[in-house]
């Protein structure tokens, strides 16, 4: 008994030991001198990069956008933004310590064109913009690769070392390239089979999101991110669950000319396919859809995956109407596409409304304008009107709170987005 | 008795010495805060600018770069452009200081201004649909907003601004000293915090210069003067003239103005209106 009792004080004794061992790894320098160390370690990095930096942005509102960014040891920073790649700017920034290492971008640039709350200068919400930053904290970095969080509206934003001018061009070029491989897939639905299981594919380029959904009794089991491209792979923010696998981005990604996409998640191999209809609809959608009265905003028309190939976008511009208003039952057996500003409406398509409870389908005929509007924006309106009147009327897509997708049920090819006020 | 001052002196001596060792103390240590960096950066030619024209002749520092703690940490904002820093700033320095300095000489600005200018890219956003353009704190800090839209082309909205730095002066003003509790009495009634739901037009014939100045006395005041100085005496009449039933409010308003700005600060209003409206035609 006696040895026992030796023995166990004498592991107790050796793990106490041990413990302190531990101790002696504590850095002798203060939490202020650690931080400057890292300040400086962190600039080093921005600066320390000739071709810039390769940045891929995913604002709070859901939008994705690329830029470059080329840091000074003088705090002046060069951008470039991909709406336009022949533009870049020119202006400050600075390494501050706000309870972390941030970032800030601290006079306006290309990238402020996004967090400014006036939705005229980059749409979004009024007093809100796009919902994204320009000040970040850091939160993981080395010589090549920086992650960083936006403080205001926890934007994301992901740096990777350009290696040569034609990387740092190719943050831009790659984009393009990808998205239009994709884009030969045309309609809004996609399928693919996993194990014998279908999947339902949400591969949105203009959105640049990606997921899969599966039913289960009717239950969608779904799984999606925004993605960025670099080089030839599809990247996740957040990485798709599949069974127990989590996986951080789609690699080649090919279009085959018989009609399929070809890409690879993770071990799986994926044929992705087109699709004029839901693997499953929800007919019930349309009940809690329409509303007499009810107000949401709607988006511009995507055909074949090209967002707003009407250019709607012009009509904001050329009008200051700057919000696109979906009036249900505005009138007696109508509904009205309203364009106003500060919520003050000025103009509007009515487009006559017929809902099927029994197919979950409704469907539109035009019925003609009220109002007055130039002539060149008002055509551009009055196309988009008669996206509506497809002739066998529009899928309800339940998104999320208020958030609808409508699509044409005869080719799936062009669909617009319904979103909250 | 001896012994006691001997005693004394003693402890005199004691806390001498206590005093000098600590005095020696204070020699070896070595407590200066570290820089966590971010407040110091390269100058460029607007940071030489705004010290050779505002911060060495007025003592006037200008906030242009991003720092979230000058501002309401719970709005959408974004930091100017550098390229508009310098006009916007040479305006301000045109349509504001110089026709007090002309009037009043070189130190009434460094004495009485304010110390400190914020600027600010867009517009704050208020959730009953109204913007901040201005915002003057405690007789010291003015913080200039929708920075990023000065055009000299266009004239209303220049106007504008102005109007929103004499009208955020005007608080330094009456934050310094204070003017006569008469003024409240004119129109006592009309005073309201939805303010927004009327018109500039409408508010006329309720004795009110602008649909703001409905929201507080203070508010009132500084749009008056704003408003006098923005337009011009001619202009001012004009308006005054067409207010109706409101006329003889505003006419009152007007007197305790010229009144303040006489007695408290000795400015001739209407030198001052017409100094303003050289330099804004010159702009």
């Amino acid at each position: 008994m006696r040895r026992i009792r030796i023995l166990i004080i004498a592991i107790v004794s050796l793990q106490l030991f041990y413990g302190c061992n531990k101790f002696q790894d504590f850095p002798d320098t203060s939490v202020d001198e650690r931080i400057n160390e890292r300040m400086e370690l962190y600039a080093e990095y921005l600066t320390d990069a000739p071709f810039g930096w390769k940045a891929y942005l995913l604002t709070k509102s859901g939008l994705q956008k690329n830029f470059t960014f080329r840091f000074n040891n003088v705090n002046r920073v060069f951008t470039i933004l991909e709406d336009d790649v022949t533009e870049m700017d020119e202006s400050s920034y600075r390494l501050k310590y706000l309870q972390r290492p941030t970032l800030i971008f601290d006079t306006y640039s290309l990238l402020h064109l996004l967090a400014d709350p006036d939705d005229g200068v980059y749409g979004g919400v009024v007093a809100e913009g796009m919902r994204s930053d320009f000040e970040f904290h850091f939160l993981e970095a080395t010589a090549d690769r920086i992650e960083l969080k936006g403080i205001y509206n926890e934007s994301k934003l992901i740096l990777i070392k350009a290696t040569s001018v034609l990387d740092a061009s190719n943050t831009f070029n790659d984009t393009d390239a990808l998205l239009s491989e994709v884009s030969n897939l045309r309609t809004y639905f996609k399928r693919t089979l996993i194990d014998g299981v279908e999947y339902e594919v949400d591969l949105n380029t203009a959105d640049r999101r990606f997921g899969l959904v599966r039913y289960e009794g009717g239950i969608a089991v779904r799984s999606s991110s925004s993605f960025y491209i670099v080089g030839d792979e599809i990247n996740f923010y957040e990485p798709i669950v599949l069974g127990l696998d989590t996986i951080h981005k789609l690699t080649d990604v090919v279009f085959d000319p018989t009609g399929f996409l070809s890409a690879k998640l993770g071990s799986v191999n994926l044929r992705i396919t087109e699709a004029i209809e839901p693997l499953f609809y929800d007919v019930t959608v349309i009940s809690r859809f329409w509303a007499s009265d009810r107000q949401l905003f709607f988006s511009s028309w995507t055909r074949d995956g090209v967002k707003d190939y009407l250019n709607e976008s012009s009509v904001a511009t050329l009008t200051g109407f700057n919000q696109q208003i979906f009036w249900m039952g505005f009138n007696t057996g109508y509904d009205l596409l309203g364009y106003a500003q500060s919520f003050s409406l000025a103009y509007g398509v009515a487009i006559g409304y017929n809902l099927d409870f029994t197919t979950g389908i409704i469907k539109y005929s035009y019925l003609g304008f009220l109002g007055s509007m130039a002539a060149g924006p008002r055509a551009i309106t009055l196309q988009a009107a008669q996206n509506f009147t497809d002739p066998n009327g529009l899928y309800i897509i339940e998104k999320g709170a208020s958030v609808y997708d409508l699509v044409t049920v005869t080719d799936a090819r062009k669909w617009i987005s319904i979103t909250p006020i | 008795m001896k012994k006691i001052i001997f005693k004394y002196t003693f402890i005199v001596f004691g806390v001498i010495l206590f005093a000098m060792t600590s005095c020696e103390k204070k020699e070896v240590l070595d407590a200066s805060a570290l820089n966590l960096g971010g407040d110091n950066w390269e100058k460029s030619n607007v940071d030489i600018w705004i010290y050779d024209s505002l911060t060495k002749p007025y003592n006037i520092e200008v906030k242009y770069k991003w720092d979230r703690s000058e501002l309401n940490m719970n709005k959408t904002l974004v930091p100017p452009r550098e390229s508009i820093v310098i006009p916007v700033m040479t305006a301000m320095k045109q349509v504001w200081i110089k026709p007090y300095e002309f009037l009043k000489g070189p130190n009434f600005i460094k004495e009485i201004g304010q110390k400190q200018f914020i600027l600010v890219g867009s517009v704050e956003y208020n959730s009953n649909g109204t913007i901040v353009l201005g915002q003057a704190d405690g007789g010291r800090k003015i913080t200039l907003f929708e920075i990023n839209n000065f055009d000299l082309t266009n004239r209303q909205l220049i106007k504008r601004m102005l109007k929103t730095m004499h009208h955020e002066f005007a608080h330094i003003l009456h934050q310094k000293k204070m003017f006569t509790t008469l003024y409240a009495q004119v129109t006592p009634g009309g005073y309201d915090p939805t303010w927004f739901n009327f018109r500039d037009a409408e508010v006329l014939r309720l004795g009110f210069i602008s649909a703001y100045s409905r929201n507080s006395v203070e508010d009132d005041f500084v749009e008056m003067i704003a408003i006098m100085l923005t337009e011009g005496k001619a202009a001012f009449d004009a308006l005054v003239n067409s207010a109706g039933a409101g006329a003889p409010a505003l006419r009152q308003k007007e007197l305790y103005v010229r009144q303040y700005m006489l007695e408290t600060w000795d400015i001739d209003m209407t030198a001052l209106q017409n100094q303003t409206q050289d330099e804004i035609n010159a702009l």
